[in-house]
């Protein structure tokens, strides 16, 4: 059998699999958006505090309460963590309390924290409590040399915080993320940045995210990358894993891969990250936002919320509701109506997807990665109209 | 008999940095067969939505990624 045959049969079988994980979707993974709020304020930030209210946030009871309902009322027999998002989880006050309280279920003991890394650095012995409450990983945004990471974030001396935070993880033991996202400011030094990631802090993943349309980043779209350079971005991580994937299977080597940022195509899925790509959202990933809302991951848009935990069984939603997220048909829609890549990603990353049906961060059909460049007449704003989304049922 | 010789030009010389870089094609081709066939088709995107590409004992990086 060739290569490509060979290839053709597994993503076959690899296709039939995520079938069935959409068809029984086990809960997985809990993100928990502990709160909207941050001590910082970047332009490019998916999930701003100002377009929220802050006073909706979980107490601390609520929170422990969640978890403590899940642990009780589903299968967490294939459980696998729980991820802390934000804002800035550590703005919350309490989230050690949560932390402590939940973690003496058993399967709460394997959980990671997204930060800017300020408070760690500011507090560095919380790295020891954070040990002793569940926390194994740590994910620190740096997002290029100091200059460029300061000036997005309004605040000197945030970068020198961050980097020292991730050092201080590392050293500590924990399994660390350096999250890198991509824009215009800052693609000119990815691969010096990432050469300085390597050398100096060595977390276990340097990871490249596209900057998406999203929350402030829309207010500030110079930010946003042309094709052009989208395509740049992936040719340096196709290099990147092509030198270094053969080290991968020591734990100490650093490695290097595209954040859900979306599918490639089977020609570049597992050639420029080590895994092939599939949104988990809601399929066994639940969201539980900060004011209690469920949904998934939390960039993703809230009207896309699929219950409210402070006012029903989060079991009963998670097991009834989030047909938009398990049948995909609805996105099979404009450019991914006779897309040959459909079967393969369903419409992509969830958070790309907008209500009514559009869609306007296909990296494959965007980038023309591996197509004919489209047609200038090619327009996203009108191709939806027949879309039907089945939370809503409303065409 | 003299040996018969192809012109120079037409020589293909060998390249050491090709061979490398063929080496490395197929390393990449064969660390990506494993990736699908793997029996959770999600299991590093799990992990990639946390900062755990070291669960179960590294066991995803030294299957997948073995020499």
């Amino acid at each position: 059998m060739s290569h490509s045959e060979d290839l053709t049969l597994l993503f076959e079988n690899w296709k039939g699999r995520i079938e069935t994980l959409m068809r029984e979707h086990p809960l997985q993974i809990i993100s928990w958006e502990a709160t909207r709020r941050c001590n910082l304020k970047c332009l490019h930030c998916g999930t701003p505090s100002e377009e929220v209210d802050n006073a909706e946030e979980l107490t601390t009871g609520e929170a422990i309460g969640a978890f403590d309902e899940i642990a009780r009322d589903f299968d967490m027999s294939r459980f696998r963590h729980i991820n802390i998002t934000g804002g800035e989880p550590f703005i919350r006050s309490d989230l050690l309390d949560v932390l402590r309280a939940i973690s003496r279920w058993p399967f709460y003991r394997n959980i990671d924290i997204q930060t800017n890394g300020v408070f760690i650095a500011d507090n560095p012995d919380i790295l020891k409590e954070l040990r002793g409450v569940g926390v194994t990983g740590l994910g620190i945004s740096i997002d290029g040399f100091e200059s460029t990471h300061d000036s997005l974030r309004g605040i000197q001396g945030t970068w020198a915080k961050a980097v020292n935070a991730a050092q201080l993880a590392v050293e500590a033991g924990y399994v660390v993320t350096v999250s890198f996202v991509a824009h215009s400011r800052n693609i000119h030094e990815l691969s010096a940045f990432h050469h300085f990631v390597t050398d100096e802090i060595r977390p276990r993943v340097f990871r490249v995210m596209f900057i998406d349309d999203q929350g402030r980043a829309r207010e500030n779209d110079d930010l946003l990358l042309s094709s052009v350079q989208v395509r740049e971005v992936i040719a340096f991580l196709k290099r990147e894993h092509e030198r270094s994937c053969r080290n991968y299977s020591d734990p100490s080597a650093s490695m290097v891969e595209l954040g859900c940022g979306g599918w490639l195509g089977t020609e570049l899925e597992g050639r420029v990250r080590p895994f092939i790509f599939h949104c988990i959202a809601g399929l066994n990933n639940l969201g539980i936002l900060y004011d209690g809302k469920l949904g998934s991951c939390n960039n993703i848009s809230r009207d896309f919320i699929q219950g409210d935990l402070r006012y029903e069984r989060i079991k009963h939603v998670w097991g009834s509701r989030y047909l938009p997220f398990r049948e995909t048909e609805w996105r099979k829609t404009g450019p991914c109506y006779k897309c040959r890549e459909w079967d393969f990603c369903h419409g992509g990353p969830m958070h790309k997807w907008r209500p009514n049906g559009s869609n306007p961060g296909c990296i494959l059909i965007n980038c023309q990665i591996l197509r004919a460049p489209l047609p200038s007449t090619f327009c996203t704003s009108n191709i939806h109209a027949e879309f039907v989304c089945p939370r809503t049922q409303v065409r | 008999m003299p040996i018969k010789t192809q012109p120079s030009s037409k020589v293909k010389e060998h390249d050491p940095a090709c061979d490398h870089q063929q080496s490395s094609v197929d390393e990449v081709l064969k660390f990506k067969k494993r990736m699908l066939e793997w029996p959770n088709p999600v299991e590093y995107v799990n992990n990639m939505y946390g900062c755990h590409p070291d669960d179960d004992d590294n066991e995803y990086f030294r299957v997948i990624f073995a020499k």
